[in-house]
């Protein structure tokens, strides 16, 4: 309903013809204007020079602009290769190895040939299949870090990217994960979040105190 | 790519004074878009090569150019009629009575521009999200949670 009168009211809106006529008027004198900046561009003043216009500051000899683009441009691409070796060296030593440390937080674990969350809310349980949230399950080291009571089964809610795990009054906590946009992993997000709130988290708690 | 500016306003002004309006709310506002965007579009014509790139360059300028008016606060404020000068020549008729319209400004601006190029431009998913630079999935959520909210919206105004 609301893309038939959307498209009838939109269809309605069209430019005027003073409108069109004044905006070509301002095109015009942009035109007039990057004409003239071209005149008194470096690159194409020998052209200028030629046909006898004098615009400014001559331009520097094709020696002297040769010399200052070598005085500028060389160091900067030795300073540049530099950078990129020691970047080559040094960032392998921060890529954290997956295998074997343990501070990177697992939630789930896509199953094989899972798909990624995507669309409205969603009341699904770890570790079960349903439509929206295949294949995901608990690692064995992903248990340990996630607040008490949430297992294996354990009823969660799912919306586009996030996995909510759920609210701890006290302490004022939401748990939740969210899923990388570049990446099948998800990671643990264990504070508060700054996502919506109005009517998904309504939701939420009423999922839980079920 | 070589071309005639005056035929290219009028071939895309209409899209862009749309778009600028489904994201300013404002006829001022949407019409310095207008001519802000083509304005630029002489500077960089040369760089544009095909009727497509075009279009979406266009698409793309009109949305920057929405934002930064946001982010200026030099939007303009709609006048009373008994305000307005006399020869308010350049301006656009809108009808009364757009409550399509005037819910989809009322959604934050995330959400409007991806409906707009969905259901008034016909853009694909994958088409909205190259000239946005987001992904497919954003903006399949986007256009979900979108239309939540504009029901949501469209349902108390029918009550009223």
């Amino acid at each position: 309903m609301f893309e038939k009168e959307y498209r009838h009211e939109m269809s309605k809106v069209q430019a005027s013809e003073s409108l069109i006529s004044d905006t070509l008027q301002k095109m015009k004198a942009e035109q007039d204007k990057l004409q003239t900046e071209e005149c008194v561009d470096p690159a194409g003043q020998q052209g200028a020079v030629d046909k006898g216009v004098v615009v400014g500051k001559q331009a520097p000899s094709e020696k002297r602009q040769r010399a200052r683009i070598v005085r500028i441009f060389v160091p900067a691409a030795a300073a540049c290769l530099v950078v990129a070796l020691l970047g080559v060296v040094l960032i392998p030593q921060f890529i954290p190895n997956t295998e074997q440390d343990s501070s990177i937080e697992y939630v789930f674990q896509p199953v094989e040939g899972s798909t990624s969350i995507m669309g409205d809310i969603q009341f699904g349980n770890i570790g079960e299949q349903a439509a929206g949230i295949e294949g995901l399950k608990l690692t064995e080291s992903s248990k340990d870090h996630l607040p008490e009571g949430i297992l294996e089964g354990s009823p969660v809610v799912f919306w586009d990217h996030s996995v909510f795990l759920g609210y701890d009054e006290q302490q004022n906590t939401y748990y939740a994960a969210y899923q990388e946009e570049s990446s099948d992993e998800v990671w643990a997000v264990l504070h508060s979040t700054d996502l919506e709130k109005s009517d998904f988290i309504d939701a939420l708690r009423a999922y839980f105190a079920q | 790519m070589k071309c005639d500016l005056e035929q290219i306003v009028r071939t895309h002004g209409d899209m862009v004074l749309r778009l600028a309006l489904s994201n300013t709310g404002n006829k001022a506002d949407a019409e310095d878009v207008f001519q802000e965007v083509f304005i630029r579009l002489v500077r960089s014509i040369d760089k544009i090569e095909n009727e497509e790139h075009l279009r979406y360059w266009l698409i793309r300028a009109t949305i920057n150019r929405c934002k930064s008016l946001f982010s200026s606060g030099s939007r303009k404020k709609e006048l009373p009629v008994d305000e307005l000068p006399e020869q308010a020549e350049n301006t656009f008729d809108v009808e009364e009575d757009t409550p399509a319209t005037d819910a989809l400004c009322e959604l934050p601006e995330k959400y409007r521009t991806p409906i707009h190029l969905f259901y008034f431009e016909d853009l694909s998913i994958a088409e909205i999200s190259r000239i946005l630079e987001s992904s497919e999935g954003t903006i399949k959520s986007q256009l979900s949670r979108g239309r939540k909210m504009l029901s949501e919206s469209l349902k108390k105004v029918s009550h009223v």
